[in-house]
């Protein structure tokens, strides 16, 4: 009976060095946020996510000086009501532009190019005029030639020349706050599509191919911070709907726009929406990362996303290196201790059941 | 006979010039006439019946003025001397924006009532063309994007206000192309108000709308 002793000895130690292994791919993500990680905040009202989220990335102070110029670029193009994922929530818009203000920011100016015209019925209807009004900030319609300026885009592989907003030009700071959506032609919609609202013409890159020019154009617009609105997802029929709208309840912020998209694509993606996908579907998450934009890889942005219960959130989160902080191979050695023990307990017993039946 | 040689010189002259006159307003006619065979016009929402609208609309102009969205041109000589200077719409400048917000300045601005007005109330989008419909899209797919170069766009439908009159196909595959969405038009969903055609990247457009299928209003006091 001693042969099968050893054998579960053998088993129980297996299983757990495979335990230990899995652990071992957990614990090797961030344990606390820092300035380059993705955060996912999460359980909280719309506008306790949004300052959540960046609370845990530093604090809007540290994006946004005294006095700067602060351009928000939401989802404001569809004339559809608020709630329907077609343009970032109001209130998220909102919350954002006033801890802009608190930050000490001289003007927050709220822009997008519409897309149903005519612009100030659009901005209307969809209530983002009404939230950047409401908190002091402003809304300009971007829709006229005039308010578009040629630059050139170095490095950029199709789309050499693009007119961009003179108003993202004269800003000091670019807050991206687009929502998380399906798209029919590119698969979704996040950050990087979301800044084709500060070109002027859009048509150029339907012609061209919108991954190749996507990926081009977010080598001309740098974003200093990326909100991503996914509290009420579109997740079929996107970009304008009526579509399957789902209450996701987050919102994810990240200073690398790439990662920020993968991220927040992979939200909807693991719920087997095939569409926010990164492969033949949303190619320009793929392309921006081979331009250097930023990381499009899934595993090593996984890693580096960081998920806030806004609720338990006090304060900006500490530095992971504090000091007392429980080490990282605490799971792997406590494991494999109960392990240890849990087999040495298995051989005990059979040997009394052994003695007990002799 | 007197010799009447200013008559006779002035005749000559007069002949010549009577025969050019005639030679120019045959030829005019004649394109006229040519121009009018090509298909009817494209009207604003709630145009009366064609004949009606033809006879009664007093060429004014005064619903050019009022759209929001500069959707509305005056017609020129080029379609027929029955349609010159009556409205329509062309979608390549604007389009109308009734059914995204019930907007009806052109049918206020009407003096001899050929816009008769339309009201949208209690209907979801997808319904609108029981009551609105100025014409119907459609698309050659020898030019549209997905159809011809296998390259995602929709354009069209991203823009489109009624729910259902632009649906997608095809984008289930794997692989290069085989994920592309291709736009499919429902004739009788579509209420023309011409926002795909606005917003069709290619030159000349894929997407175009017509006046075909349109269905008139009577005409009330």
């Amino acid at each position: 009976m001693r042969s099968l002793s050893r054998r579960r000895f053998l088993e129980i130690g297996a299983a757990t060095s495979f335990l230990a292994l899995l652990n071992e791919r957990t614990t090797g993500a961030q344990s606390t946020p820092e300035p380059d990680s993705v955060v996912v905040a999460r359980n909280g009202t719309p506008s306790e996510l949004a300052s959540g989220a960046v609370r845990s990335l530093g604090g809007m102070d540290s994006f946004v000086g005294a006095g700067d110029v602060v351009l928000i670029k939401p989802n404001a193009s569809f004339s559809v009501p608020p709630g329907t994922g077609a343009n970032t929530s109001p209130e998220i818009a909102s919350t954002v532009a006033r801890l802009a203000l608190e930050a000490g920011a001289s003007k927050v100016i709220l822009t997008d190019h519409r897309i149903n015209k005519p612009g100030p019925l659009t901005v209307q209807i969809n209530g983002l005029r009404e939230a950047a009004e409401g908190c002091g900030g402003e809304f300009l319609v971007l829709q006229q030639e005039s308010d578009f300026e040629t630059v050139d885009l170095n490095q950029a592989r199709t789309l050499t020349k693009v007119e961009v907003a003179k108003a993202y030009l004269e800003s000091d700071v670019l807050i991206n706050l687009p929502v998380l959506k399906h798209h029919d032609a590119t698969g979704s919609s996040v950050g990087l599509k979301g800044l084709m609202g500060l070109v002027y013409d859009r048509t150029v890159f339907h012609r061209e191919g919108l991954d190749a020019t996507i990926a081009d154009l977010s080598l001309g617009i740098r974003p200093n911070l990326t909100i991503v609105d996914a509290t009420k997802t579109l997740m079929t029929n996107g970009p304008r709907g009526p579509g399957e709208v789902i209450e996701m309840g987050k919102v994810v912020a990240g200073v690398d726009p790439v990662a920020v998209d993968v991220a927040s694509m992979a939200l909807a993606y693991s719920l087997g929406y095939q569409d926010f996908g990164i492969d033949d579907r949303n190619a320009y998450v793929k392309i921006a990362g081979e331009l250097g934009v930023g990381d499009s890889d899934p595993s090593s942005v996984l890693a580096r996303t960081f998920e806030v219960d806004v609720k338990e959130q006090i304060g900006p989160c500490p530095p992971s290196t504090r000091k007392g902080a429980i080490p990282a191979w605490t799971p792997y050695a406590s494991l494999s201790v109960a392990s240890v023990a849990l087999g040495l307990a298995a051989m005990v017993y059979d040997r009394r059941r052994t003695r007990d039946a002799k | 006979m007197p010799s009447s040689t200013p008559f006779d010189a002035m005749s000559r002259r007069h002949f010549i010039t009577t025969v050019g006159a005639g030679a120019a307003v045959s030829i005019m006619g004649a394109s006229l006439a040519r121009a009018s065979a090509k298909e009817p016009v494209l009207r604003p929402p709630g145009a009366i019946d064609e004949d009606a609208f033809l006879s009664l609309c007093a060429r004014c102009g005064r619903c050019i003025p009022v759209c929001p969205n500069s959707a509305l041109r005056l017609q020129g000589p080029g379609n027929g001397l029955q349609n010159l200077m009556t409205p329509k719409l062309v979608p390549s400048k604007g389009y109308c924006i009734m059914p995204v917000n019930g907007c009806q300045n052109c049918i206020k601005a009407c003096p001899a009532k050929v816009l008769q007005p339309i009201s949208l109330e209690g209907l979801s989008s997808s319904q609108f063309s029981s009551r609105l419909k100025m014409g119907t899209a459609s698309v050659d797919t020898r030019i549209c994007i997905p159809y011809a170069l296998k390259q995602p766009c929709l354009a069209c439908k991203e823009i489109c206000p009624v729910e259902g009159a632009i649906t997608t196909k095809g984008g289930e595959g794997k692989g290069p192309g085989a994920t592309v969405r291709k736009p499919v038009f429902n004739n009788d969903v579509c209420v023309g108000c011409g926002a795909c055609e606005n917003a069709c990247p290619t030159t000349p457009k894929a997407v175009t709308v017509s006046s075909k299928g349109a269905k008139r209003t009577q005409w009330r006091a």
